[in-house]
């Protein structure tokens, strides 16, 4: 289990949450039985900084807690409308964040080759598709590139 | 030329959307060399990011959404060469009467009318093909849309796409084109009006995220970083301002503008648009085909700042909006294919700020008072009611709204203590700076708003013209 952003032991963590998450109902496979969090730096990329390490830090802070504590916190996640202000936000963004984690990595279906992508894809009978080819060759990408005035190491060409 | 500029350009135009695109296209053909610098990443169509968790991460800022100071609300803003165009899909339309008669009200500006703007709309329609869906392509999702309207008593017609060659009789889905659309159907900038652009000689550099513009006698300078890391500066004569509400307004906020600007970062007004889900007994498969193919098009709807429309989400995306988690949730995801679904769209009435933290980073009040909630619970008390009346057996709402459509922080007026763009589309008391996107929309529209930002471009383009002229 590997991430340039997340320790092990983080990435655990997102798992423990996954599970809670997504804990599977015999035909959609529990979270952490997937493997999917391997692929978190695909989003974690991607995310502001100050986004990055508050997960970080969530992650730390909750990583010698129960599970049942963690149930909890996310059960007071659902329940932002009854807070005002800014502790209502702070919930509401905890749980989105932690929803957003979970059920991109789940619901997307990237490559995987354990299968449990296609296993998920099957689950929900998802068969979105393009079918067809453009009739065109495309010829934006010579266009595009002749119109940089830089070389990609910022040099004038 | 100062040492560290890299070059120097009669025009540069910042940000490449639907306003930076019109104008370069303009510009150019006029045979002015103008340079664009777009923050994002040119993805080319067989290199649209896939699959989902991909394309939210990398052609939206944020990593996909970046939530208000409630947390309510998530704006949602396109970084990538065509902005948010890449994503949309494509609905055009001719803001009316009732629309102008706010933004003249807002802004004290008396070309805001349906007679004067006209013309603008006539140049810019050529650009994309723009047809409603034929009625053979409507899918159960739009019937029971529809079907709902009337029993409510309320107009719905198909909506004006930018689109053609769809072959949605072939197999295609429009939702697979979310993430950009691979067969160049969608009419997203890059393929249509940047194209145009680009062969009339534009220069572009993606990738380049200005971060500061400095006003010297007789030029401006814009710094930033190429490929996240290589810091350089551009010069010009006249800049355009062409990176939406959020960019434009963190740009000027962040380069000192304020004290020449009071308004700045003010009068910001987005579309909240809360997804509402039924679930029904039979197969709906509102993924297949085309989709968002009707909105409500009713005056009572549209002067209490509502709109709907039959829009859809893909597997991840439902799943984030759709409220709740666990085995419940599991329970909704299987029936993927049996779910419905009408958006609502508020318009907000009351503006909010954007301003920037001690890290530069954005804080977005979008403004949201009472009364917007208020609509919020109405509108989603009507489309329950379209959903159960269709049939449906559960409904939802989404646990956020999203807002793809925002508006203001750099509003026009004619007075510079209220607003910070003039009718001839300067910033007061900068001649040589413009804006034409919807940063500069005195108000909300409660309709979508590609159409009127091409047109409104194109006339800040003749303008720019003739000053250069």
């Amino acid at each position: 289990m590997t991430s340039k952003y997340f320790t092990p032991a983080q990435l655990q963590v997102f798992n423990r949450i996954g599970d809670i998450i997504a804990p599977g109902d015999g035909v959609l496979p529990r979270f952490s039985e997937t493997g999917l969090i391997h692929q978190i730096d695909r989003m974690a990329a991607y995310i502001p900084a100050q986004d990055a390490a508050g997960l970080r830090l969530l992650a730390d802070t909750l990583r010698f807690m129960p599970d049942l504590a963690i149930r909890l916190l996310l059960k007071i996640t659902t329940l932002n409308r009854y807070f005002p202000g800014p502790v209502g936000a702070n919930l509401r963004k905890l749980n989105l964040g932690l929803k957003g984690i979970v059920f991109n990595l789940y619901y997307s279906f990237p490559d995987d080759p354990s299968g449990f992508s296609l296993r998920i894809r099957e689950g929900i009978s998802w068969d979105g598709a393009i079918r067809t080819r453009p009739a065109e060759p495309d010829d934006l990408p010579a266009l595009v590139e002749a119109a940089n005035p830089l070389n990609r190491d910022g040099s004038a060409r | 030329m100062s040492p560290d500029i890299q070059a120097n350009y009669p025009v540069i135009i910042i940000g490449s959307g639907p306003s930076g695109s019109a104008i370069a296209s303009e510009l150019t053909r006029a045979g002015v060399r103008c340079l664009m610098l777009e923050a994002g990443k040119y993805y080319p169509r067989h290199l649209f990011p896939r699959p989902e968790i991909d394309y939210y991460s990398q052609i939206y800022w944020g990593g996909g959404i970046e939530l208000d100071t409630t947390a309510r609300n998530g704006i949602m803003r396109g970084k990538a060469v065509g902005g948010g165009t890449l994503a949309y899909q494509g609905i055009m339309y001719r803001f009316d009467e009732f629309v102008y008669q706010s933004w003249r009200d807002l802004s004290g500006i008396s070309y805001f009318t349906e007679e004067d703007m006209q013309p603008w709309y006539d140049r810019a329609e050529p650009l994309l093909h723009m047809a409603p869906v034929d009625e053979r392509y409507r899918n159960e999702c739009s019937r029971i849309f529809l079907e709902g309207h009337r029993k409510l008593g309320y107009q719905a017609k198909p909506e004006l796409r930018a689109q053609h060659n769809c072959q949605w009789d072939r197999g295609n889905d429009c939702i697979m084109c979310l993430g950009g659309c691979p067969l160049d159907s969608k009419g997203s900038m890059p393929h249509t009006v940047l194209k145009r652009a680009l062969r009339q000689g534009l220069h572009l550099i993606p990738e380049f995220e200005v971060d500061q513009v400095e006003v010297k006698a007789g030029s401006i300078i814009c710094r930033g970083r190429y490929r996240r890391d290589r810091r350089m500066s551009f010069s010009c004569r006249r800049l355009v301002l062409a990176a939406a509400p959020l960019g434009n307004t963190r740009l000027l906020l962040k380069s000192g503008f304020r004290d020449r600007l009071p308004a700045l970062g003010k009068n910001f007004y987005i579309h909240a648009q809360w997804f509402h889900f039924g679930l029904f007994d039979q197969e709906i498969n509102a993924h297949k085909g085309p989709f968002q193919v009707y909105g409500s098009q009713d005056m009572r709807l549209r002067r209490k700042g509502i709109k709907f429309e039959n829009t859809f989400a893909p597997p991840a995306g439902l799943a984030w909006l759709y409220p709740g988690y666990g085995r419940r949730h599991h329970a909704f995801m299987r029936r993927y294919r049996y779910v419905s679904c009408i958006e609502s769209s508020i318009r907000s009435f009351h503006p909010g700020t954007i301003r920037l933290d001690r890290n530069d980073n954005l804080v977005i009040d979008c403004g949201l008072t009472g009364d917007e909630y208020r609509r919020t619970r109405e509108a989603r008390n009507m489309a329950y009611q379209m959903l159960c009346s269709a049939g449906a057996r559960e409904v939802a709402t989404s646990c956020f709204s999203i807002c793809p459509h925002h508006f203001g922080g750099v509003n026009m007026g004619v007075d510079g203590g209220r607003s910070c763009v003039d009718p001839e589309f300067h910033l007061h008391g900068f001649r040589d700076i413009y804006c034409a996107d919807s940063s500069a929309f005195p108000g909300a529209t409660g309709l979508n708003p590609v159409f009127t930002i091409l047109a409104l471009s194109i006339k800040a383009s003749q303008q720019i013209l003739k000053e250069m002229a």
